[in-house]
């Protein structure tokens, strides 16, 4: 199945590109994402089934395959509703680098290979810099360049890592890349190149997943890509730097590095946090700010990965539910775009006022990405915290809570701004809202699905997650 | 022979670090591209036939022929010819790269073994800073990009330190790398001029909070 899916996947992408008008687009669009729900549904019937030689559907793959598949639909609805007058060429390009960027993500996902991982997380590259370049002017060539640049030097930061690693199969005839070929040969490897190779991998693929170093060019990129692509990138792209990043970590789990590997993970989510603490003070704009939020929400995840016991479930969970809230709070930030014809702070306001229902909408996707009960990152975090307790962290407890603090301060501020801050009448009059009742829905049931963590998890994602995280 | 061959390499990276004028830099990368190239097929007895195909077709085609070409070609369209005055002066540029390189065979040395050759490991060690060295010390696009370049060969070098068991997945891998570079070279550079009229990365600040 998993071939005829890249079949799939390369031939709506192409056919996307010589597309003649909007309705066989979606049409085509359509097929691709009715393919790979399938394609999901498929992986879910054979867990831990190995296919291709390079691939497995193993439970973590499968998880963010299935988060990627359910948010790729919500998100191609928003670009076809917040695109109507790119011409059809512009709209071509859109579609085919969409298509081929899930087709990436997945291949990244399922790979079973730590190249394979890297190649696919190289072409992933390629794929969104067409999505950031989409609206075609000095600023988006701007995040463009910087986007392929600095992802280019990240992934070759990476390659060095693989390359490390590799330096443990030397003289072993049949021996190959591949995570569990890898394992085998551990108890051989040096322990000082085990710790080169991670800390080469965290950096590079830090990149993608969106924290300390190399966060920056995630958030810029998050910024000039259109609002539903925006969506995607904050939740599928980040969950492939994680998942490149929690290879590498569950296969050191077995070494006598793996204390490093938690102290240097835990380090990571730390200053990604406090990063995002204080860049979320000093920023104007809307989208960068989400973005934000989406380094301090990933840093939570490496904190999680780094302190371990009940932080590995609390990590786990924090990654869905960020999936389904952090994708509805950007889709509704595109409305919010369409309204000021600007992202800037500084031009806003009065949101409430010209458009409630879009402003209610955006005031539950501020409570659920701040994880303010009853939103399901609410649990996500108190485990978490539970976790630190629980192992004695109090440093760790006490600049995650103070960073949280300063987080909820601006982000809410901001938003708060937007919402109430009372506009004169004749700024008011200038502002038509870009109202639709239909991606409401869809923002909404994206939350609910959000909130429901809160309040009930169903005993077979429960036991799931906890065998996910039994094996982290 | 092949020592020889990476203690070259080593000058170019030397030599990179003090000239100003981007011919000199396009010069430098396809005499690297060569290095390359000589470094591998001295490794001939060591590698299989289908992986010294692969190498020979990503040094000589690509890193010591299409790239410096491309560069070229950047340099006449954009009648940009030498690094900006305000880069790093030169003389702080030789200290800058000689630290790197006394960090580099410092640090091989530290985690030296017997699987390890210390000149390969040391010398790629030194491309890989001497690459983010000039990215960081320079401020034109085009010396970044140059910077990107001489990263890559570093990471190929190292991966021929490694060579004997190396995959064709590896070669695969580098090989998108140059497809990558190429791209945003060939691309992005000359969009660049053309849209903002200028290769300084202080024109790059647009999109910022």
């Amino acid at each position: 199945m998993l071939l005829y899916y890249f079949i799939l996947c390369l031939a709506t992408a192409l056919l996307s590109l010589w597309s003649r008008n909007r309705k066989t687009s979606y049409v085509i669009g359509g097929v691709f994402l009715a393919g790979q729900l399938w394609a999901v549904i498929d992986a879910f019937r054979h867990l831990n089934l190995h296919v291709l030689d390079f691939f497995v559907y193993d439970g973590l793959a499968v998880l963010f395959f299935a988060l990627m598949a359910i948010i790729a639909v919500p998100s191609y609805i928003h670009s076809i509703f917040y695109s109507p007058d790119s011409n059809q060429h512009k709209w071509n390009l859109l579609q085919f680098s969409f298509i081929l960027l899930s087709g990436c993500l997945t291949g990244a996902y399922l790979s079973n290979h730590m190249v394979v991982t890297w190649i696919f997380v190289e072409a992933s590259t390629l794929a969104s810099a067409i999505l950031v370049y989409h609206k075609r002017n000095q600023r988006s060539l701007e995040a463009t360049w910087k986007y392929i640049f600095v992802c280019s030097l990240g992934i070759a930061i990476a390659y060095f890592g693989i390359l490390f690693m590799s330096i443990m199969l030397r003289g072993i005839p049949e021996a190959n890349l591949s995570y569990p070929g890898l394992a085998l040969q551990l108890g051989l490897a040096n322990p000082l190149y085990l710790k080169l190779a991670f800390i080469f991998m965290l950096v590079g693929y830090s990149c993608k997943a969106e924290v300390f170093p190399l966060f920056s060019i995630g958030v810029d990129a998050n910024q000039m890509a259109p609002t539903s692509i925006s969506g995607f990138f904050s939740t599928a792209m980040t969950n492939m730097g994680l998942i490149a990043i929690l290879r590498i970590y569950q296969l050191l789990e077995q070494s006598s590095v793996f204390d490093f590997v938690k102290m240097a993970m835990l380090l990571t989510g730390l200053l990604s946090l406090v990063t995002a603490a204080l860049y979320t003070q000093r920023s104007h704009h809307y989208k960068r700010l989400m973005a934000y939020s989406t380094v301090e929400n990933m840093g939570i995840v490496f904190i999680g990965l780094g302190i371990g016991g009940l932080g590995y479930y609390a990590a786990i969970l924090h990654v869905i539910v960020h999936s389904f809230v952090k994708s509805a709070a950007f889709f509704q930030l595109g409305m919010v775009g369409r309204t000021y014809h600007s992202y800037s702070i500084l031009k806003s306001g009065s949101y409430g006022k010209l458009y409630p229902w879009g402003a209610t909408i955006l005031f539950i996707c501020t409570i659920a990405v701040l994880a303010l009960p009853p939103s399901g990152l609410f649990i996500s975090e108190l485990m978490l915290l539970k976790a630190m307790i629980a192992t004695q962290s109090w440093w760790t407890l006490s600049i995650t809570t103070l960073s949280l603090c300063f987080v909820l301060y601006a982000i809410g501020n901001k938003i708060g701004f937007l919402i109430f801050n009372p506009l004169p009448e004749h700024r008011l009059a200038r502002y038509t809202p870009y109202k639709n009742k239909f991606l409401l829905s869809i923002q909404m049931i994206l939350l609910l699905i959000g909130f429901s963590f809160c309040f009930y998890q169903a005993p077979w994602l429960q036991s799931w997650i906890t065998a996910l995280a039994a094996h982290l | 022979m092949i020592n020889l061959f990476v203690l070259l390499f080593a000058f170019t990276l030397m030599y990179l670090s003090i000239v100003e004028r981007f011919r000199s830099y396009a010069m430098m990368i396809c005499i690297q591209g060569f290095l390359l190239f000589g470094i591998s097929f001295a490794l001939l007895n060591e590698i299989t036939p289908a992986n010294l195909i692969f190498i020979v077709t990503e040094t000589i085609v690509f890193k010591a022929i299409i790239v410096p070409w491309l560069l070229y070609r950047i340099i006449r369209s954009t009648n940009i010819n030498r690094v900006h005055q305000g880069s790093m002066p030169t003389f702080y540029s030789i200290i800058a790269v000689t630290a790197a390189l006394i960090m580099s065979i410092w640090l091989v040395y530290m985690m030296k073994d017997d699987s390890m050759d210390v000149l390969f490991f040391s010398v790629s060690l030194f491309g890989l800073f001497a690459g983010l060295l000039l990215i960081v010390t320079h401020k034109r696009i085009f010396s970044h990009m140059v910077g990107f370049l001489v990263l890559e060969n570093a990471v190929f070098l190292f991966s021929l330190a490694i060579g004997a068991e190396m995959p064709m997945l590896i070669n695969i891998g580098i090989l998108l790398d140059i497809i990558m570079g190429i791209l945003t070279l060939g691309i992005f550079i000359t969009k660049i001029n053309n849209q903002l009229h200028s290769l300084n990365s202080d024109i790059l600040t647009n999109v910022h909070d």
